[in-house]
C-alpha cells in the first residue's frame, strides 16, 4: 500500500477516533481503531510496518489529547510490532488470526498504558482497569478487526499478494 | 557483533524508543503551555473534527427521531384530545408567556449575574478509553485561557486544560486527574470531589462529622479559585465511610455523554480570571438571556445557566 494511502488512513482513523466512534460506545468502551490498523498493517507487511503505523497513530492521537505525549505511540507500536512477528507464521487469508492477534495485541497494549499510567500517578485499580476498558475494549477490537483486515487485505498490492502466495507454495512443497 | 546490531532497523526503533521516553517523561505533569506541533496538528484536524461530529450528530439525529416515531404518535394524540377539551388554552398560554417576558425584562437577569459566558461547540471527544476529556472549537483567539470552569445549563462540565489558538481541551469532572473545591449546599460542609474514570465523582469530606444525606446537592465551593462559588455538580446518591473519613458518591448534574454545547466561564468575580477588559454585557431589549455585544462571537454576559446554585 502507497504510504500517502497508510498516512491518510491513519489521520482519518484519528479523525474518527476522536468523533465517530462516541456513538458507537459498547459495555462503556469505545474501538481503537488505530490499534485494529497497526495490527492489521503488521499482520499483512510485517513488525517493522506495523510498528511505524501503530507509532504514527498514536503519535498523532498524543499529540490531539495533550497528555503524556508518547503513552499511545508506544503501546500501539508494540501492539503493531507483535501482530507482524506472526506475520510469517499464519495463514493471512484466515481471519480468526486478526481476531486473535487484535485481542492479544490490544490486552497487552492496554496494560503497557495501565503500567505508565500508575508509574506517573494515575492510580486505577488494576481490576477495575481490567473489568472497565481492558476486556471489553479488547473483545470489542477483536470483533471489528476481521472487516478492516478484510479491506485491508483485498486492497493490498497485488506483486505482494502474489509473493505471498508464492512464498506459501514453496514452503508447503518443502514440507 | 550479534547481527541485530548491524541492522539499520535496529537503531531507528531504539531511537524512536529512547525519543518517546523521554517525550513521556517530560510530559507527565500537566503543562501551561502546548507545543508548536500539538497546536498545530489541533488546529488543523479541527475543521475535520467539527465537519464529522455534525455529520455524526445529523445521523444519530434522525436515528433517535426514526426510534421516537411512535411514541410521538400516541402523544400527539393524546394531547390533541387534551387540546379539544381546553377550548382557552392558547390565548391563556399567549397571555402568560408576555407576562414571563415582562417578568423577565423586570428582573434584569443579566446584570444580576456576575459569571460571563462564551458558548463553544463540542468538536471532539476523547479518542481512548483511559481519558475524560473533550474538545471545543474555542481556543485563545477567542480568549479562552487555560484552568477557565466549562459548564452547561445542568451544572459544572471541568476546566480547560489545553488551548491552541482554534480549540481548547477540557478535561471533565470524571476524568481521575479532576479534583474540584466542593460543598453539600444544604449542611456547607466541604470536600474534595474527584473522578474516578466512572460516571459518578467520590467527594472526601474535611470533616469526618459532616452532615451529608443521599439527594443533597453538591455545589462548587470556590476554595481552590478555578471555578466561581456555586456552581452545580451533582447529587449525593450515596454516603459511605467510617471513623476519619467520610466520603459520598455523587451523580453529576451534567449529562457527559450527550454535551453537544457548552459555556466557558470567561470571567467571575471570585477568579477574576479570563477577559476582564470585557465591556459590561448591555441587556437586550426583547431578551434579557440574549447574547451581550463583547468581541467573542457569541460572548454572552450572565445568561441563567447554570440552574439551581446559590450566587457567590
Amino acid at each position: 500500500m502507497k504510504w500517502w494511502v497508510t498516512v491518510g488512513l491513519t489521520l482519518a482513523a484519528v479523525v474518527a477516533q476522536s468523533t465517530l466512534l462516541d456513538k458507537v460506545i459498547v459495555f462503556g468502551v469505545k474501538p481503537d481503531l488505530l490499534l485494529l490498523l497497526a495490527v492489521a498493517y503488521g499482520l499483512l507487511y510485517g513488525p517493522v510496518r506495523g510498528a511505524a503505523v501503530g507509532f504514527l497513530g498514536g503519535i498523532l492521537q498524543d499529540l490531539l489529547v495533550g497528555r503524556l505525549i508518547g503513552l499511545h505511540a508506544l503501546s500501539k507500536a508494540v501492539a503493531g510490532a507483535l501482530a507482524g512477528l506472526a506475520e510469517r507464521e499464519v495463514f493471512k487469508e484466515n481471519l480468526a488470526m486478526p481476531f486473535l492477534l487484535t485481542m492479544v495485541g490490544t490486552v497487552l497494549s492496554e496494560l503497557l498504558v495501565y503500567s505508565v499510567l500508575y508509574a506517573v500517578g494515575r492510580h486505577m485499580p488494576l481490576a477495575q482497569a481490567w473489568k472497565q476498558v481492558i476486556v471489553p475494549e479488547a473483545i470489542y477490537n477483536a470483533v471489528l478487526s476481521p472487516f478492516l483486515y478484510r479491506i485491508l487485505y483485498r486492497h493490498a498490492p497485488s506483486w505482494y499478494v502474489e509473493a505471498e502466495a508464492l512464498t506459501r507454495s514453496r514452503s508447503s512443497l518443502r514440507r | 557483533m550479534p547481527r541485530i546490531f548491524r541492522s539499520k532497523t535496529f537503531y531507528v526503533v531504539l531511537v524512536a524508543a529512547v525519543a518517546t521516553l523521554v517525550l513521556l517523561g517530560a510530559t507527565q505533569v500537566e503543562r501551561t503551555s502546548v507545543t508548536r506541533a500539538e497546536s498545530w496538528l489541533t488546529d488543523a484536524l479541527a475543521p475535520l473534527q467539527a465537519v464529522s461530529s455534525r455529520a455524526v450528530r445529523a445521523v444519530s439525529g434522525t436515528f433517535d427521531a426514526i426510534a421516537e416515531l411512535g411514541r410521538l404518535r400516541s402523544e400527539n394524540q393524546h394531547l390533541r384530545e387534551v387540546l379539544a377539551q381546553q377550548p382557552g388554552l392558547q390565548t391563556q398560554m399567549e397571555e402568560l408567556q408576555v407576562e414571563n417576558e415582562q417578568l423577565r425584562r423586570e428582573l434584569d437577569l443579566t446584570k444580576r449575574s456576575p459569571l460571563r459566558y462564551l458558548s463553544a461547540d463540542v468538536i471532539g471527544r476523547s479518542s481512548d478509553n483511559w481519558f475524560a476529556t473533550l474538545t471545543i472549537n474555542r481556543g485563545s483567539h477567542d480568549g479562552i485561557t487555560r484552568d477557565m470552569a466549562v459548564v452547561t445549563e445542568q451544572g459544572l462540565v471541568g476546566r480547560v486544560f489545553k488551548v491552541t489558538g482554534r480549540t481548547a481541551s477540557v478535561m471533565l469532572l470524571t476524568d481521575r486527574d479532576s479534583g474540584i473545591g466542593s460543598l453539600v449546599a444544604q449542611s456547607r460542609d466541604a470536600g474534595i470531589l474527584r473522578g474516578q474514570d466512572q460516571a459518578d465523582l467520590t467527594m472526601r469530606f474535611f470533616n469526618p462529622d459532616a452532615q451529608v444525606n443521599v439527594g443533597d446537592q453538591v455545589l462548587t465551593s470556590g476554595l481552590n479559585s478555578l471555578f466561581p462559588k456555586g456552581i452545580p455538580v451533582g447529587r449525593v446518591s450515596q454516603v459511605s465511610g467510617q471513623g476519619l473519613v467520610k466520603e459520598a458518591t455523587v451523580a453529576p448534574a451534567v449529562d457527559f455523554y450527550h454535551l453537544e454545547r457548552v459555556l466557558v466561564v470567561t470571567w467571575s468575580p471570585a477568579t477574576g480570571m479570563g477577559l476582564p477588559a470585557l465591556p459590561e454585557p448591555q441587556p437586550s431589549q426583547d431578551s434579557p438571556a440574549a447574547p451581550a455585544n463583547p468581541p467573542g462571537p457569541t460572548e454572552t454576559g450572565g445568561t441563567t445557566p447554570p440552574q439551581g446554585g446559590v450566587t457567590p
